[in-house]
C-alpha cells in the first residue's frame, strides 16, 4: 500500500517528520483513519491519541494531544497541535492538570459558545481518564 | 604628576570591568544559539500554519461573512501597538531602536487623527515610551521570569489582545519587534496582526493551491474551523515574534559586550602605558635627588 507524508509540528518542534501507511486522528467530530491519497480534509481535533502506524505490521507510535488541527491535501498529512506528549510519558496527573486548566477556563468565561467547547473538550479527556 | 596608586585602582576597576563584559558577551553567545534554535523550530509550526491559513483565506473571500479577526471591522481609528523589547539593558541600541520606530508611528498616527494605545512587553519599552505616552500605555507584560519563551506565554498575549478587540477597545493591531538577521545586523520591524494582512506575493503557487481548495472538506464547519484558526495563527505570530526578539536581543548584547571588551582592552593599554612612564619618572626624580645630594657634599 502506498504511503503518505506526515509532518507533525508543534509551536516548540518540528516533532514527527516521515513517511507513513495509516494515521489515526481525534477529530472533533469523531477519530478518524487516514491512509494515503485521502481526499483534501481539514479537521480540528479534541483531546486524544494521534496513532501513528509508519507500518501496518509494527505497533503505532502514540501521542497524546489536547487541541490542533490536521491538513490533508495531496498525500501530505500535516498536524498541527498546541502541544503533544508521546503516550509512554503521560501520567494521570498530566490529564489531571488538563482537565483543571480547561475548568477554569471555563469557569471564567461569559462566552456560552467558549464554555461549550470547553465542556466538549473536558469530557474527552475524562473520556481518556476512564479508559486509562 | 597622577600618582601612582590612584592610576593603579583604575587599572584595577577597568580589568574587573572588562571582566565582567566578557563574561556577559559569553553568555550572550550560549544564550543567543539557544534562542536562535528555538526560533528555528518553530518555523516549520509558523510555515504549515500559514499555508493552512492561506488555503482557507483563499476559499472563504468571496463570502461577506468572513470573520472580523481577518478581514477586520471595517474601521480604522484606533490603533494598538504592542511593543515588544528586551527586559534587560546593556544591548546596545536593540531597545531604543525598536521605540524609535514606535515613537515614529505613534507621531504619525497622531497627525492622521487616530487612536493609539500601546502594550507594552518587556520592561525597558515600558520605560522608554513611558516618558513620552504614558496615557496611552494600557497594558504592560514582563516576560523577565521567563527563562525561554514557551508557547504558553504568547498565547498569553495572544489572548489578551483577541479579548480587548472583542471587548472593542481597537480597529487595528500591529506588532512591534526586531528581526533578527544575523549578530551585527537586526531590523526593528512591524507587523500588523489584526486585521489580518493578505500578501499577494506568492502569486506563483495561486493556481496550484485554488486547484486543491475547491475539494477541501472541512470538519466541522468551515467557519468553525476558521474561528478556531485565526486566534492560533495570531498567537503563532506572536510567538515568532517574540522568539525572534529574543534571539535580537541576544545577538544585540553580543555585540555590544564585544565593543565594550574591545574598549576596555585599549583603556587598560593606556593606562598601563602612563603608570609605567610615571614610575619611571618618579624613579628619575630620586635619582636625581641623590645624585645631586651626593654632589652637594
Amino acid at each position: 500500500m502506498g504511503k503518505l507524508r506526515l509532518d507533525f509540528v508543534t509551536p516548540e518542534r518540528l516533532l514527527y517528520s516521515n513517511d507513513v501507511e495509516q494515521v489515526i486522528v481525534p477529530g472533533s467530530e469523531g477519530e478518524f483513519t487516514i491512509l494515503s491519497d485521502h481526499s483534501p480534509i481539514i479537521s480540528s481535533l479534541k483531546p486524544g491519541y494521534i496513532k501513528i502506524y509508519e507500518d501496518l505490521s509494527n505497533e503505532p507510535t502514540i501521542y497524546f494531544v489536547t487541541d490542533g488541527f490536521v491538513d490533508m491535501a495531496s498525500n501530505q498529512l500535516t498536524i498541527l497541535a498546541q502541544s503533544a506528549i508521546e503516550k509512554s510519558q503521560l501520567t494521570t496527573k498530566n490529564l489531571e492538570d488538563i482537565v483543571n486548566s480547561y475548568q477554569g477556563e471555563a469557569d471564567n468565561t461569559e462566552n456560552e459558545a467558549k464554555k461549550n467547547k470547553l465542556n466538549l473538550k473536558i469530557d474527552a479527556v475524562k473520556a481518556l481518564q476512564a479508559e486509562a | 604628576m597622577p600618582n601612582l596608586k590612584e592610576l593603579k585602582n583604575r587599572q584595577v576597576s577597568v580589568k574587573a570591568t572588562q571582566k565582567i563584559t566578557r563574561a556577559m558577551q559569553m553568555v550572550a553567545a550560549a544564550k543567543l544559539n539557544k534562542a536562535q534554535e528555538s526560533a528555528q523550530s518553530a518555523r516549520p509550526y509558523a510555515s504549515k500554519i500559514s499555508t493552512v491559513m492561506a488555503n482557507l483565506l483563499s476559499s472563504i473571500d468571496s463570502s461577506s461573512n468572513a470573520p472580523e479577526l481577518m478581514v477586520g471591522n471595517g474601521k480604522s481609528d484606533t490603533y494598538l501597538l504592542a511593543v515588544a523589547t528586551a527586559d534587560r539593558g546593556l544591548c546596545g541600541a536593540f531597545n531604543s531602536n525598536i521605540v524609535k520606530l514606535v515613537t515614529q508611528e505613534i507621531n504619525e498616527l497622531i497627525k492622521q487623527g487616530k487612536q493609539v494605545k500601546i502594550i507594552c512587553i518587556g520592561k525597558k519599552g515600558y520605560d522608554l515610551i513611558r516618558r513620552s505616552h504614558e496615557e496611552k500605555i494600557i497594558d504592560f507584560i514582563s516576560l523577565k521570569e521567563v527563562k525561554s519563551i514557551a508557547y504558553s506565554d504568547a498565547e498569553a498575549i495572544g489572548n489578551n489582545i483577541v479579548a480587548r478587540y472583542e471587548d472593542g477597545q481597537f480597529d487595528v493591531c500591529k506588532l512591534y519587534y526586531s528581526s533578527f538577521k544575523s549578530v551585527i545586523s537586526q531590523i526593528p520591524h512591524a507587523q500588523q496582526l489584526i486585521p489580518l494582512p493578505i500578501d499577494n506575493e506568492d502569486d506563483g503557487d495561486e493556481p496550484d493551491t485554488k486547484s486543491s481548495i475547491a475539494i477541501y472538506d472541512y470538519e466541522p464547519e468551515e467557519s468553525d474551523v476558521m474561528e478556531d484558526l485565526l486566534p492560533l495563527n495570531l498567537n503563532i505570530q506572536v510567538f515568532q515574534g517574540l522568539l525572534e526578539n529574543a534571539a535580537s536581543e541576544q545577538g544585540s548584547r553580543m555585540s555590544a559586550m564585544d565593543n565594550a571588551t574591545r574598549n576596555a582592552g585599549e583603556m587598560i593599554n593606556k593606562l598601563t602605558l602612563q603608570y609605567n612612564r610615571t614610575r619611571q619618572a618618579i624613579i628619575t626624580k630620586e635619582l636625581i635627588e641623590i645624585i645631586s645630594g651626593a654632589e652637594a657634599l
